[in-house]
């Protein structure tokens, strides 16, 4: 769990550039609500607390959750999705080892659709604006003013893509806008790739398995190109997708959760790439400007199935994939 | 070494050999121990029954204990001496248990009569050959205990190609077939040979690990005719049956069934050169190399005769105080842990390892289903849903995952990150299961019993009562032929029911 | 909408389908689940069940609708399978950790004080008890289901009913605990 800690400094040292010192903050509220949700579940369950919370999945789960929200969004906001993460997500499915759906994803589901306002007021890249110092964020976090700081309200580059693609507007005509950057969104193309830095750590010290984010990834890329081959004006390429949005974070560190994700091996790369490419059809075709958390989810309910007929061959039987006669799939 | 290609069994891990510690030092003899327990039962099948009476005096090499059946097998004494007891003494086993065991108290003089050495072995016929293998006490000394004459006997039965001398000791730590190539590999080809003869096998091949250089050097230099020296990678486990046969031939044997049914028969090193003695010089299996090994100062290999006790094992090696150490009987992957020291060394046991006991043992936690235990298992199951299974007692789903199939490795508990002791769920639910078939078989014989002891009674009544059992009456009995304690007894009885109905 | 209406139509039908056939069984079906239900019943005879033996039990389950909760040495086992099988409540799964064995008693005769009257024989519902008038009887131990039915009816009280010690034959490994569930609150470390 540490080592995922570490692996997610690359990406909250790119966001403190670009966005301020919002996130630290939030990261702070985040953590500490997650421990606090954490040894109240674990107490009404019965469960010794500090055995359980020296494992540190909770920690995670809070750091995924605040640098998925915008750096400014008020304190509630990520006290409710942890809350929700927390109590909902992984504790009514039975605790660590038992969670159906990924629990950040959960909570953060949970705020998109309860709270979409809150949830859409990303910071402004195009301009260069001052953003608050570490007592301005504080205040602004906790205190949530009604004046909007001048480019809060700016939206995502996946935001800008689809909103401008209602309009009819090809993507050569977009390509201007100061929303770009040198080869993805401006400013997420170096948050995404600073989660690659920390995903391949990860990989190389063997703490996250290759097959999830790499089948990710190839799912998400390989659904991109072939849009991009069908039609360049209408559709975004590979790398672009690639370094937009939350899809770095998720193939590292969504994705990747053991215990939400499927078992078999061929099972993880079914899963993997099935994520990737639903996130693509969402971000194209559906009403969201991101699909991660919902691919993930939805993938998240497939995962049983998935290992029930990936099963890998038993010594001895010759038939490829072994179907346990019992209904029970978990 | 032969050029024969190589397959790969999937799954399994690479271990710490610790190997180095003993596979130069040469194999010890040790003195004759005072006492010698032999436990009745140290094969697969039934148990031996004992043919001496306390108080005899016995030969070495004398027979001690018949076979019961065909699945048996028989005991001979190590030494000579007098039989002091036939009693339960504490064995080697899981559960702390006793067995009936023959003790036998050894006189020194180890006076042993001549031996039937063979003619000439290459005109033995088969059966002479199984013979002699059957009369000899033979299991199989690779851990398993399966007596060694039922596979040649059902490799003469049926059609046998290929023969592998599995010399793979693929368990970190022990040595003792290593050193037993290195110091008769001779002995090693004649009998393998011999055995290859005997069951008509077109290829005979004896499988190294890679790990074990000194032992192929020394079976290459005792040049070996028609039979194949390959030397295989050391990945654990390659040394069980199943995964040698795969990387070596490139079959599988399928589920449920054995070897034989594909045409192949596996047999340890050691087996092999107590075949050889016995075939040979008539020489019954009454020693065994065994490796004393792990956290002590001067492990080593020694010639251990059967029945010898771990204590004296130990105490022979220089350890005496072992209260903060486990001692296992086998690998650490596998092994069984010894609870009482008095038990004696058998034909299975081929080391004695003593471990430090871990400070702080990790405790298990959850399982968070990230499948590293799914790619180590060399059968292709699936650990965490097993777990699943047999965590919450499930059997039917257990069985849906193919729990049967599972080989105790431990490849799969040796990688959780959970620390969940992977195997001890998986015996359990195994021998629950077990226990549940018998008392099933069990419950369908007594069915059938009360089925058949209805119909007499019914068969009974209709035919009136001069068929079946003269039925005796109590008060006729205590009138006429009753002696003083009978009486006394039924009054007491009498007594007891009033008691009881609160008279 | 039309998609709706459609799905409405569809789920109606099968209900109607589901309705139709269901049906109680006929009187052949009811000696074959009178059958299975005496498979799944231990067998002992000891009408702990207040029935004379496991297959009254078995019909009175099917025709009286007796509880499938009365045989003890059945335990839970018994009373989970016969759950399942007459889709009652209850889990459906075998289940091992609610295992009792069938017998871990069996009748031992004290063989010096017999007096050779039969009347244990006779009381025996599975014949495990070999004699004659006037001679020696025995157990057969193997096949004693340990059902007491024998004790009473002799008249010099000569029948003790002995445990089977658990022997290296019949251990069972013990199911491992897990730390993490004993690890409640303040009972253990």
């Amino acid at each position: 769990m540490r080592q995922v800690l570490y692996a997610l400094t690359p990406a909250i040292a790119v966001y403190v550039y670009l966005f301020g010192c919002g996130i630290l903050l939030q990261l702070v509220i985040a953590i500490v609500s997650a421990l606090v949700f954490e040894a109240v579940a674990l107490r009404l369950r019965g469960l010794a607390p500090h055995a359980y919370l020296r494992d540190g999945s909770v920690i995670v789960l809070g750091c995924l959750l605040a640098l998925a929200i915008p750096p400014y969004a008020p304190w509630w906001a990520i006290v409710v999705g942890v809350a929700v993460a927390v109590l909902i997500g992984k504790h009514a499915f039975g605790g660590l080892g038992h969670n159906i759906f990924n629990p950040a994803m959960v909570g953060y589901i949970f705020l998109l659709l309860c709270y979409p306002a809150t949830l859409s007021q990303w910071p402004e890249m195009s301009k260069i604006i001052d953003y608050p110092g570490l007592w301005g964020s504080a205040k602004m976090i906790m205190t949530s003013p009604t004046e909007m700081l001048d480019g809060i309200s700016g939206a995502t580059v996946l935001d800008y893509v689809k909103t401008q693609a209602a309009l009819m507007r090809m993507h050569s005509e977009m390509a201007s806008a100061a929303t770009f950057g040198m080869f993805a969104g401006r400013g997420w193309e170096w948050i995404n790739l600073a989660y690659l830095c920390g995903g391949g750590w990860l990989l190389w010290r063997r703490v996250v398995t290759w097959r999830l984010p790499l089948s990710f990834l190839a799912g998400l890329a390989g659904a991109a190109l072939l849009g991009y081959i069908v039609d360049p004006e209408l559709h975004r390429g590979a790398v672009f997708h690639l370094f937009a949005g939350g899809a770095m974070m998720a193939a590292f560190f969504v994705v990747t959760d053991p215990v939400s994700s499927a078992t078999t091996p061929l099972g993880m790369l079914l899963f993997g790439f099935s994520a990737g490419l639903l996130t693509y059809l969402i971000r194209e075709f559906g009403g969201y400007p991101d699909g991660v958390a919902f691919a993930v989810v939805t993938m998240n309910a497939l995962a049983p199935l998935i290992d029930r007929f990936t099963q890998p061959r038993l010594y001895g039987k010759t038939s490829e994939t072994e179907h346990p006669s019992s209904t029970t799939l978990r | 070494m032969s050029a024969r290609q190589l397959h790969t069994f999937r799954g399994g891990i690479r271990l710490d050999p610790h190997k180095r510690e003993t596979q130069d030092l040469t194999s010890r003899a040790l003195p004759i121990p005072e006492k010698l327990i032999l436990p009745l039962q140290q094969h697969v099948g039934a148990a031996a029954e004992p043919c001496v009476k306390v108080g005899q005096r016995v030969l070495k090499n004398d027979v001690i204990a018949h076979a019961n059946n065909y699945v048996g097998m028989r005991l001979h004494a190590p030494s000579s001496g007098l039989i002091t007891a036939i009693d339960e003494y504490p064995v080697i086993h899981p559960s702390g248990l006793t067995a009936a065991c023959i003790e036998l108290t050894t006189d020194g003089e180890d006076l042993a009569p001549e031996l039937n050495v063979a003619d000439d072995l290459n005109t033995l016929a088969s059966q002479a050959v199984y013979q002699r293998i059957a009369e000899a006490g033979i299991v199989g000394l690779g851990g398993a205990g399966f007596p060694a004459h039922v596979k040649v006997l059902e490799g003469t039965g049926q059609t046998v190609d290929t023969l592998i001398i599995n010399g793979v000791e693929c368990e970190p730590y022990i040595t003792c077939d290593d050193r037993l190539m290195q110091e008769y590999p001779a002995e090693v080809l004649a009998g393998a040979a011999l055995l290859a003869r005997a069951i008509d096998a077109a290829t005979c091949i004896v499988a190294v690990e890679d790990d074990m250089p000194a032992a192929m050097n020394a079976l290459q230099s005792a040049r070996p005719e028609r039979i194949e020296l390959v030397s295989i990678p050391a990945i654990y486990p390659t040394g069980g049956e199943k995964q040698l046969i795969k990387v070596l031939t490139g079959r599988e044997v399928p589920s449920g069934l054995l070897p034989i049914d594909i045409g192949v028969a596996v047999l340890n090193v050691a087996t092999v050169v107590a075949v050889h003695r016995a075939v040979a010089s008539g020489q019954p299996l009454i020693e065994r190399l065994v490796t004393v090994s792990g956290d002590v100062s001067e492990p080593g290999n020694a010639k251990v005769l059967m029945g010898t006790p771990v204590n004296y094992l130990l105490e022979q090696f220089g350890i005496d105080d072992v209260s903060e150490y486990r001692i296992l009987s086998g690998g650490p992957m596998m092994g069984t842990e010894i609870l009482n020291l008095a038990a004696p060394v058998t034909k299975t046991v081929n080391c004695i390892l003593i471990l430090r006991r871990e400070l702080a043992e990790e405790p298990a936690s959850a399982c968070i289903r990230c499948g590293d235990c799914v790619p180590v298992c060399p059968v292709g199951l699936q650990p965490q849903q097993l777990y699943e299974a047999t965590r919450t007692s499930d059997i039917d789903l257990a069985q849906d995952f193919h729990l049967f199939d599972c080989i105790d490795c431990g490849c799969c508990a040796y990688v959780c990150p959970s620390q969940i002791p992977l195997v001890h769920y998986f015996r359990y639910a195994k021998s629950s299961i077990e226990a549940l078939d018998r008392d099933r078989a069990q419950a369908d014989l007594a069915r059938t019993r009360y089925e058949m002891h209805q119909r007499r009674i019914s068969m009974r009544l209709e035919s009136g009562p001069a068929v079946g059992v003269e039925l005796a009456d109590v008060s006729g009995l205590e009138t006429n032929e009753l002696q003083g304690d009978i009486r006394a007894a039924v009054a007491r009885s009498n007594q007891r029911r009033r008691d009881d109905n609160g008279i | 909408m039309m998609f709706a209406s459609l799905a409405l139509v569809l789920l109606i039908i099968a209900g109607i389908w589901m309705l139709l056939h269901h049906h109680e069984p006929e009187r052949d079906s009811k000696r074959r689940i009178i059958a299975r239900i005496n498979e799944i019943l231990p067998q002992t005879q000891c009408q702990q069940c207040g029935y004379p033996g496991c297959l009254p039990y078995a019909q009175a389950i099917v025709s009286d609708g007796a509880p499938i909760d009365q045989c003890p040495p059945g335990g839970q086992v018994a009373r989970r399978a016969l759950a399942e099988l007459l889709g009652r409540s209850g889990t459906s799964r075998r289940r091992a950790n609610d295992f009792s064995p069938m017998s871990s008693q069996v009748v031992v005769i004290n063989e010096p004080v017999c007096i050779g009257c039969t009347k244990c024989i006779q009381a025996c519902p599975v014949d495990a008890i070999v004699g004659a008038a006037k001679q020696m009887h025995t157990i057969i131990s193997t096949q004693c289901t340990g059902c007491e039915l024998c004790i009473d009816p002799c008249p010099v009280d000569c029948i003790d009913i002995i445990d089977v010690a658990d022997d290296i034959e019949h251990w069972r490994w013990q199911r491992p605990r897990w730390a993490g569930r004993e690890r409640r609150a303040g009972t253990q470390p």
